[in-house]
C-alpha cells in the first residue's frame, strides 16, 4: 500500500470529481465550495477529449493510431497544487510547447518510447508533439478507469481548444476528510449543479488504481508466510540434526564431571552465537533484498520513502523471530537431552526417520501450495468469466449513451441501428436513472439505478440474485456497504418525496461506472435519466465480425455513443492486473523450483552424509550401490509424491477459499473469487514440474552413494 | 583342493599417498583354509583385506575369486558375490542403528530373495541360538553388550551360508572372555568348512590358524604354516610367538 498511498499524497488527487460536457457555471460551483465548511478547495480541470483514431504515434520503426484503445483520451495542462500529473520520478512537471507527456499505461501497452512523435489530426487541424515524459496520474493510473490523461503545455492546450475534440470539465472538490465524498455527492446532485458525466469519488479512484497492487501484495504476503514457514522448518531440522551429533560429546562432558547447568550454558552460548550471526546475516540480506524489491514496486506504483520503522523494523522483526526460534529450539532439545542418563547420551541412536519425512513433506507441499494459489489467481483473473465478478455483463458488445441535449433522438438512432444490422442476434437495453435513497437517519443519498432485464446478463452475485420482480433491487458491494444493507434487507427510496420500500434481492461486485451502482427489473418511477446502456449479442462471435459490427454501429449512430467490444474492454481494463499477476506467478514458479531444488539437494546431501556408515555397512554385506540408491529413491520420492499430490488437490480445491478470505480482509471490493476448476497448468504441469525437479535432484545427489567406499566406515 | 582366492602382483596406493601401501603382493587361499594376516600397525593389513574382498580398488594386479577377476567386476556383480559368497566381521559390529538385532541379521537373507521370510526367520533363530544370543532378537543395537553385538554380526555374516568369512580384528574391541567366545565360534565355523581370512593382533587367535602371513611395509615378508593336528594350543601359541619375534614384531 505504501507506494500507492504516497503517490496519492504528492499528486493531491481530488476527493470528488464530477465530469461534465458543456457549459459550466463557475460561480455556482465556487458558491457550493464556500458554503460547505468541509470543502477545503475546489478547481475545474479542463480537458479536451480526442478520439483515439485521431491520435497517431510514430516511432522510427512504425506508425499507429490509438483507435484500438478503449480509454478516453483527455488532453490537459498541469495544475501545480491539486490533481497534479507527475513525471516518472514523481515530480511535478510542465510541458514546453510541442512536448507531450503520455500516460504510463500506454508505454506498457503500446511500446512507446521517449522521443517518439505524436500527431493529432482531424480534418484540416494538425498538431505535432514529441513524447518527452511518461506521466503518472494518481487519478487515472489504472487501466480500469475508463479514461486517461495526456499532458501538454498551456499554450498548446489553448491552440487545441475549440478546434478539435470535445471539451469536458472535471469539476473537482477537496475535503478535510476524503470519506466525506459520498455525502457531498448527494449534496451536489441535489443542488442542481452541472453533471452530465460520471461522478467519481476518491474511494473508487483509489480502489481502482490500487487494485493490482493489492492483488500482488496479497500474493507476496502469501509467499512470505510460506518462505518463513519453510525456513523455520529448515532451521529446526538442522538444529536438531546438529544437536544429535553433539549428543555423544555431551555424554562425554558429563562423564568427565561437568554438571547439567555447565553444559547447558556452554551449548546455549554456542547456539546463541550461531543464531545471532545467522539473524544478522539474514537482516543484512533482507535490507539489501527488500530495497531491491521495493524499487521494483516503486517503479510501478510511484515511489515513496520508506519510513525508518518499515525499512529496518520489519526485517529486524524477522531477524528476532529467527533468533528466538533457534534459541528456543536448541534449549528445548538440550533440556530434553539432559533428562537422559550419561549412558544413554553416549549410546543413544538417532532414529530420525519421522523428522526426515516431515522436512520433505513440508517443503514439497509448501512449494506446491505457494505456486498453485497465485497461478490459479492469475488463471481466474485472466478468464473471461472473471469480468462477471467485476460487474461487467457477458455480452459481445456494450453501447452506452450518456444524456445530453439530443439524448432522445440519439437514443432512437441507436435503436434503429441495432435493428438494422443483421449480424446482431439480440440485444438488451437498460436505462440508468438517478434516484434517491432515504437513509435510516432520514437523510437522502443519491443512487444510480440501472433498470432492465438482468436475468440473462450473467453477472455473478456475491449473495442473492438479480432483481426480477417489481420492488426488488440489487446493490453493488460498495453501495451495500455504504447503505449497510444485505440481501433480504429493505431499502427505502424517495420518489417525489414519498418513501417507497424495496427489497434487496442480491449484492454483486462492481468496479464499473464508479462502483456505486444498483439494478432493478422494473422502474419504480424514476424520471431522471443518466444514460442508456445496451448489451448486444452477435450471431457469430469471431473478432472480425465484432469489428465489422462496431464499424457499422459507429456509422449509424451519433457522436457521444460509446461502443465497445466486451472482450476487448475486459482484456484492456484487466491487462495491467493480468500482466502483473502473470509476471508474479511466473516469478514465483521459477523461484519455487529453484528453492525446491536447493532444499532437496541440501536435504539429500545431508541425509546420506549422516547415514554414510549405514550405507557402507549395507554395501559391505552385499547391497549394490544401485540397490541402496533405489531404496532411498523409493522412500524419498514416495514421500514427495504423496505430499505433492495432497497439496495439489488441497490448494486447487481450497485455494480460492483462502484467497477469498484474504481478499475479504484486504477490503478491495472483490470479496469472492473462484478458481476456474480443472486446468492442466495447476493440476498437471505445476506439480509435475516440482516432482521432476525433486526427482532430478534426488537422483543426482544420490549418485554420490556410488562413490562411497565401504572402507570409509572405519572412520567412526 | 579348490582355490578360492588368488592374488597376483597386487599393488595399491591411496590417492594422496606417494608410497604404495601394498607392493607386489602374491597370495593364494584354498577352500577350507584358516589364514591370518599379522603385522605392525600401518603395514597394510586392512588394505589387503579390503582389496581381496573387493571392497576397495587396487592400483594394479589381479585378484581372482573362484577364478573370477574381481578387479574387473562391476559393482552389481561384486555386491552379489559379497551377498552370496562372502561374510564380513569387523572390529566393531556395524549393525544398522534403526533396526533391531534380528532385523539386522536377516537383512542379507532378505536382500538375496531366494527363500521366504519365514525360512529366514527360522534360520536366524537357529543361528542366534548356536551363537548363544537367543532372546536378544528384538533388542535395539544400543541395548546389548559388545560381545553380543559381535556375535550378532557373525550371525549376519553367516545368514547366506558364505564360502568365506573375512574379518578385520574381529576380537579387537572385545574383552578377554567375549574374545575367547568369538574365537571359538570362528574356529567352529572353520571346522564346518567355511574358509577364514582374518586380520588380527591377537596371537591366541592367530595360533589357531593354518597359515599366518606376516605383512610389513606393504609386502608379504614371510609365512608361517602349521598342521592342525600338530601339538596343543599352548605350544602352538609359543611357537607362533617365537616366530613373530624373529620377524621383529
Ligand atoms: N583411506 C585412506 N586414504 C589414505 N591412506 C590410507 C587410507 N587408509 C589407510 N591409509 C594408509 O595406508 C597405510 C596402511 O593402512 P592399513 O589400514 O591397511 O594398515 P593396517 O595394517 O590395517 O593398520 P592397523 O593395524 O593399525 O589397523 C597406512 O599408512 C594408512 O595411513
Ligand atoms: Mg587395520
Amino acid at each position: 500500500m505504501r507506494a500507492s498511498d504516497h503517490q496519492y499524497e504528492l499528486a493531491n488527487p481530488p476527493h470528488f470529481i464530477q465530469l461534465h460536457k458543456g457549459a459550466v457555471d463557475e460561480n455556482a460551483l465556487a458558491q457550493l465550495a464556500a458554503d460547505d465548511n468541509r470543502v477545503t478547495a475546489y478547481q475545474i480541470v479542463e480537458m479536451i477529449d480526442i478520439d483515439g483514431g485521431d491520435i497517431e504515434i510514430s516511432s522510427p520503426d512504425t506508425t499507429f493510431n490509438l483507435s484500438g484503445s478503449v480509454l478516453d483520451n483527455g488532453f490537459v495542462f498541469n495544475h501545480p497544487q491539486y490533481d497534479s500529473l507527475l513525471n516518472n520520478s514523481n515530480q511535478y512537471i510542465e510541458m514546453e510547447t510541442g512536448q507531450i507527456g503520455l500516460p504510463l499505461i500506454y508505454k506498457e501497452s503500446y511500446d512507446i518510447e521517449l522521443g517518439d512523435e505524436l500527431r493529432i489530426q482531424k480534418g484540416d487541424f494538425t498538431m505535432n508533439f514529441i513524447v518527452t515524459e511518461f506521466i503518472r496520474d494518481a487519478q487515472m493510473n489504472s487501466t480500469m478507469c475508463s479514461s486517461t490523461r495526456f499532458l501538454v503545455s498551456r499554450a498548446d492546450f489553448e491552440k487545441m481548444d475549440g478546434c478539435i475534440g470535445e471539451n469536458e470539465a472535471e469539476i473537482e472538490y477537496f475535503f478535510d476528510d476524503p470519506g466525506y465524498a459520498t455525502t457531498f455527492l448527494t449534496n451536489y446532485e441535489n443542488s442542481g449543479l452541472p453533471g452530465n458525466g460520471q461522478a467519481i469519488t476518491y474511494r473508487i479512484m483509489k480502489l481502482l488504481s490500487s487494485f493490482s497492487y493489492y492483488m500482488i501484495a496479497l500474493i507476496i504476503g502469501l509467499i512470505s508466510v510460506g518462505v518463513i514457514l519453510i525456513s523455520l522448518v529448515c532451521i529446526r531440522y538442522s538444529i536438531r540434526s546438529s544437536m544429535e551429533d553433539e549428543r555423544r560429546q555431551i555424554g562425554t562432558l558429563r562423564a568427565i564431571g561437568l554438571s547439567i547447568d555447565d553444559i547447558l550454558s556452554v551449548y546455549l552460548k554456542k547456539y546463541r552465537m550461531i543464531a545471532g550471526i545467522g539473524s544478522l546475516l539474514g537482516l543484512f540480506l533482507a535490507l539489501i533484498g527488500g530495497n531491491v524489491f521495493f524499487r521494483q514496486s516503486a517503479d510501478l506504483l510511484g515511489k515513496a520513502e520508506m519510513t525508518i520503522l518499515e525499512a529496518i523494523g520489519i526485517p529486524l522483526l524477522g531477524a528476532v523471530v529467527v533468533y528466538v526460534t533457534i534459541v528456543i529450539s536448541a534449549r528445548r532439545i538440550l533440556k530434553k537431552d539432559m533428562t537422559l542418563s550419561i549412558l544413554e547420551l553416549l549410546m543413544r541412536t538417532n532414529s530420525e526417520t519421522k523428522r526426515n519425512k516431515r522436512f520433505l513433506i513440508i517443503t514439497s507441499a509448501a512449494a506446491v501450495i505457494l505456486t498453485v494459489i497465485p497461478l490459479n489467481l492469475y488463471l481466474a483473473v485472466s478468464d473471461s468469466s472473471f469480468s462477471t465478478y467485476m460487474g461487467a455483463a457477458s455480452a459481445d458488445l456494450t453501447i452506452r449513451l450518456a444524456t445530453d441535449d439530443d439524448f432522445i433522438s440519439k437514443n432512437d438512432r441507436v435503436f434503429e441501428a441495432l435493428q438494422s444490422i443483421i449480424e446482431i442476434e439480440s440485444y438488451n437495453s437498460f436505462i440508468e436513472y438517478k434516484g434517491q435513497v432515504l437513509k435510516e437517519d432520514q437523510s437522502l443519498s443519491g443512487i444510480q439505478v440501472s433498470v432492465g432485464d438482468f436475468e440473462k446478463t450473467g453477472l455473478s452475485y456475491l449473495s442473492g440474485q438479480s432483481p426480477n420482480k417489481d420492488g426488488e433491487i440489487a446493490l453493488s458491494l460498495l453501495n451495500a456497504e455504504l447503505l449497510s444493507k444485505r440481501t433480504g434487507d429493505q431499502l427505502v427510496i424517495s420518489l417525489n418525496g414519498e418513501p417507497v420500500v424495496l427489497r434487496v434481492s442480491g449484492v454483486y461486485q462492481d468496479v464499473t461506472n464508479g462502483g456505486y451502482t444498483a439494478k432493478m427489473a422494473v422502474n419504480p418511477g424514476f424520471d431522471q435519466v443518466i444514460a442508456s446502456d445496451y448489451l448486444v449479442t452477435l450471431k457469430d462471435q469471431d473478432n472480425s465480425k465484432i469489428e465489422n459490427v462496431i464499424q457499422q454501429l459507429e456509422e449509424k449512430t451519433d457522436s457521444g455513443t460509446k461502443i465497445m467490444s466486451t472482450e476487448e474492454y475486459i482484456s484492456k481494463t484487466m491487462s495491467s492486473l493480468v500482466n502483473s499477476l502473470k509476471l508474479a506467478s511466473a516469478t514465483i514458479w521459477i523461484t519455487t523450483l529453484l528453492l525446491v531444488g536447493l532444499l532437496t539437494m541440501l536435504y539429500v546431501k545431508y541425509r546420506i552424509l549422516r547415514e554414510k556408515d549405514g550405507i557402507a555397512v549395507k554395501k559391505a554385506i552385499g547391497f549394490s550401490a544401485k540397490a541402496v540408491i533405489r531404496e532411498y529413491q523409493f522412500r524419498m520420492m514416495g514421500i514427495i509424491c504423496g505430499a505433492v499430490l495432497i497439496a495439489t488437490v488441497f490448494s486447487n480445491l481450497l485455494g480460492d477459499k483462502v484467497v477469498s478470505l484474504l481478499l475479504r480482509l484486504s477490503n478491495i471490493g472483490i470479496v469472492d473469487i473462484s478458481f476456474t476448476g480443472f486446468n492442466l497448468l495447476t493440476w498437471g504441469l505445476l506439480p509435475v514440474s516440482i516432482l521432476l525437479i525433486s526427482f532430478l535432484v534426488v537422483a543426482v545427489m544420490l549418485a554420490e552413494i556410488k562413490r562411497f567406499k565401504i572402507v570409509e566406515m572405519n572412520s567412526f | 583342493m579348490q582355490r578360492i582366492i588368488e592374488v597376483n602382483q597386487v599393488t595399491k596406493s591411496y590417492q594422496n599417498e606417494r608410497e604404495a601401501v601394498l607392493k607386489d603382493v602374491n597370495l593364494t587361499v584354498e577352500a577350507g583354509e584358516f589364514v591370518v594376516v599379522m603385522g605392525p600397525s600401518g603395514s597394510g593389513k586392512s588394505s589387503l583385506l579390503y582389496a581381496i574382498s573387493g571392497m576397495d580398488q587396487v592400483s594394479s594386479g589381479q585378484i581372482l575369486f573362484n577364478g573370477l577377476d574381481i578387479t574387473k567386476a562391476t559393482d552389481e556383480e561384486m555386491s552379489h558375490l559379497r551377498l552370496v559368497k562372502m561374510g564380513f566381521v569387523f572390529q566393531h559390529a556395524y549393525l544398522l542403528k534403526n533396526k533391531n538385532i534380528c532385523e539386522n541379521i536377516m537383512l542379507p537373507g532378505i536382500r538375496l530373495k531366494n527363500r521366504t521370510k519365514e525360512v529366514i526367520i527360522k534360520e536366524t533363530n537357529e543361528l542366534m541360538k548356536s551363537m548363544g544370543i537367543e532372546g536378544i532378537g528384538d533388542h535395539t543395537v544400543s541395548a546389548v553388550s559388545g560381545g553380543q553385538l559381535q556375535r550378532a554380526a557373525i550371525c549376519r555374516a553367516l545368514i547366506n551360508r558364505p564360502q568365506i568369512i573375512f574379518g578385520d580384528e574381529p576380537t579387537g574391541a572385545l574383552n578377554k572372555r567375549a574374545s575367547t567366545e568369538v574365537m571359538e565360534i570362528l574356529c567352529r565355523l572353520n571346522k564346518q568348512g567355511i574358509t577364514l581370512f582374518l586380520v588380527t593382533h591377537d596371537a591366541a587367535l592367530a595360533a589357531k590358524a593354518d597359515r599366518i602371513i606376516f605383512l610389513s611395509d606393504g609386502r608379504i615378508q614371510s609365512e608361517f604354516r602349521q598342521k592342525r593336528w600338530q601339538c596343543d594350543s599352548a605350544e602352538r601359541t609359543d611357537r607362533l610367538n617365537g616366530w613373530l619375534q624373529n620377524q621383529g614384531f
